[in-house]
């Protein structure tokens, strides 16, 4: 069945200067259980999907819609919190928690108690593929794609129904990347979630059960 | 997640960051403390001043006299409730004849008047030029009394054929036409030196004005000179002086002889004054300037602090966070570190003055105020920018 859907969604950007508009009129309907891939030139509009789908701004037309509710009519704080989580190009973590304190946030948010947390933190960064060894280490001491491995440890630590990637193998080997590539898999096809991941990487998208391709802000099955 | 717990971990690893805050804090409120301490230490040493430095004033009529002065009971009256006369010197005079009453009428006692010595009531012996001479048992104190006692020339004791410790009969007499004539026996306990004749006979103050009032005359004051106290407020004083009738001197236009100006004698004080005055009006002046100086660097410095941290604020918000929950955050941090800087602020000059006033107290809090509202500000307007754009701008 359909968890989130885009209706007829478009997205400007306004600035003092210009406008862009980087989303036309996207429809689509994700399913639970499957893994999406969004291809496309850079500058399509792909991480600007995924931010509308994150919740992270309202759409300027159209709505994107979570079990039935329009995320403009939500508590988009909650559905991040609980629902959604995204990891990013950039991995935004907090510079000044520990890998091992970033990945507790989202479960500490969610009023989960420290030990607890703790522990659940440890688990998903050795699921991963990492080791004790980076719990007490800042961002700036780990390598890209250890940090890529961290914010994906944090988006999968709150267990969301829907992850949203943007480029989450960019910055990992060959070995990691498909790592990474099976764990959001595995929640897929395992644990029922609904995986969109942004890719330029064309090995990716084969293993998706969905490609979508966007060019010029609109988008299509491909 | 708890702030408590939030809000030291990231104050601690802020490290430098924090200590720039708690150290903008600090000085400010030291330097807030500092400039409230100078001035209020000229404040004092203004007050010392005003202590210790006298100022007298007298009353001097328009053609240049301080004697012979007629001023009514009621000015006088007026000047000593003003609670500007710390001590009044007066002098009454009263004329008449030494001896009984002569039965003399016009021409034959107006001579015998202006012949005799006319009787001088005085308050205070610093009327007289020289020290007078005083018998044994009596003391310059005798002039605030109304003991029946008085001072004489040397001449006159001769004239008379007088010694001291006699009772020498002084006839005062109101005025020629509708005569009238009072006696008094005055005990003569002293000497002085006088270079005119006849020289006048002096007595204390309010044996005088006993005569006038058997008299039946309006008491009237030959001479007045005064040690002001709340010389602060002096120009208060000169307002009153006008309303008692008192004469500007200067704008004198003086058509009227009869008028009188009171002369008040504080250049001393204002040369003494001068300096610390100017010091205490430019720095109360400049007090509000520097106060919003330091009120303004505290709301840029918390402003800039906090736009600096939008990535971090950015991804808070991405996670979830709520506003509420951020803004707290980020506030109590603001908070914290502000507050402790301000309170070291307020120890450190407690430490060094040992003393702090609930105004310097007050400014300091109102600082922290400017502090915490200028982070809100920072903070609300954070809130409005759009996460999304904060996170995928590209670096
Ligand atoms: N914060 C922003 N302000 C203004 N314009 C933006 C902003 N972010 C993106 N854009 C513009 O919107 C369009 C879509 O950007 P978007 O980041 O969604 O592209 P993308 O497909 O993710 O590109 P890439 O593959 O390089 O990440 C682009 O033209 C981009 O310049
Ligand atoms: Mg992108």
């Amino acid at each position: 069945m359909s968890i989130l859907s885009l209706k007829d969604v478009s997205y400007t950007y306004k600035s003092r200067y210009q406008t862009v508009q980087a989303v036309k009129n996207a429809s689509y309907s994700f399913q639970q259980g499957k893994v999406y891939a969004i291809v496309g030139k850079s500058g399509s509009g792909k991480t600007t999907v995924l931010s509308l789908l994150a919740g992270l701004d309202l759409p300027s037309d159209g709505q994107v819609v979570y079990n039935g509710t329009p995320t403009g009519k939500m508590d988009r704080d909650k559905y991040r919190r609980e629902d959604v989580a995204v990891i990013y190009q950039a991995y935004n973590l907090f510079p000044l928690l520990t890998a091992l304190e970033n990945v507790m946030y989202p479960l500490e948010l969610k009023g989960v108690k420290a030990k607890e947390a703790r522990a659940k933190a440890a688990e998903m960064i050795e699921s991963v593929g990492l080791t004790e060894e980076v719990f007490k280490r800042y961002p700036a001491m780990l390598s890209g794609g250890e940090q890529q491995r961290i914010a994906i440890a944090r988006a999968l630590a709150a267990q969301p129904k829907v992850i949203l990637a943007d480029e989450p193998t960019g910055n990992l080997d060959t070995e990691n990347g498909a790592n990474i590539v099976n764990i959001l898999k595995s929640l897929a096809h395992e644990k029922n979630c609904c995986v969109i991941i942004v890719t330029h990487d064309l090995a990716i998208a084969e293993q998706a059960d969905v490609v979508l391709r966007m060019q010029d802000g609109e988008m299509a099955t491909a | 997640m708890s702030i408590l717990k939030a809000v030291p971990r990231s104050l601690l690893r802020r490290g430098v960051r924090s200590l720039v805050v708690l150290a903008v804090s600090l000085v400010i409120a030291l330097f807030l403390n500092m400039y409230g301490n100078a001035i209020s230490q000229h404040e004092q040493t203004l007050d010392e001043l005003h202590a210790s430095i006298e100022v007298t004033g007298y009353i001097i009529s328009l053609d240049g006299n301080t004697q012979g002065l007629d001023i009514e009971e009621q000015t006088i009256k007026g000047l000593e409730e003003s609670g500007f006369i710390r001590e009044g010197i007066y002098t009454r005079k009263i004329w008449g004849m030494v001896g009984p009453w002569q039965e003399l009428a016009g021409t034959q006692l107006s001579n015998k008047i202006y012949n005799s010595p006319r009787l001088i009531g005085a308050n205070s012996i610093t009327t007289f030029a020289l020290p007078p001479e005083i018998m044994d048992g009596y003391d310059e104190s005798l002039f605030a009394s109304a003991e029946k006692v008085c001072l004489v020339s040397e001449d006159s004791l001769g004239l008379y054929g007088l010694a001291i410790g006699d009772e020498l009969q002084y006839t005062a007499v109101s005025d020629w036409r509708n005569v009238r004539h009072s006696s008094v026996s005055l005990k003569i306990v002293g000497t002085y030196e006088s270079p005119f004749r006849p020289a006048a006979i002096y007595c204390p103050l309010d044996v005088v004005t006993a005569l006038y009032r058997e008299l039946d005359l309006p008491v009237l004051t030959d001479s007045a000179s005064f040690i002001l106290q709340n010389t602060q407020e002096l120009n208060q004083f000169r307002e009153l002086l006008e309303n008692l009738n008192f004469i500007n001197q200067q704008a004198g236009s003086g058509s009227d002889y009869k008028q009188l100006s009171f002369i008040i004698s504080d250049r001393l004080l204002k040369n003494a004054t001068a300096s610390v005055q100017s010091y205490i009006d430019f720095t109360t002046a400049l007090y509000p300037v520097i106060y919003l100086l330091c009120a303004g660097i505290g709301f840029v410095v918390s402003y800039l602090l906090i736009r600096i941290r939008k990535p971090e604020f950015a991804i808070m918000r991405s996670l979830g966070t709520s506003k509420v929950l951020t803004f707290l955050i980020f506030f109590s941090e603001q908070g914290v570190l502000c507050l402790l800087g301000a309170a070291l602020g307020i120890f450190l000059t407690l430490a060094t003055t040992q003393h702090i006033s609930a105004q310097q107290f007050v400014t300091v809090i109102g600082y922290v105020v400017f502090y915490l509202v200028g982070a809100s500000i920072a903070i609300l307007a954070m809130n409005r920018v759009n996460v999304m754009q904060i996170l995928t701008a590209k670096e």
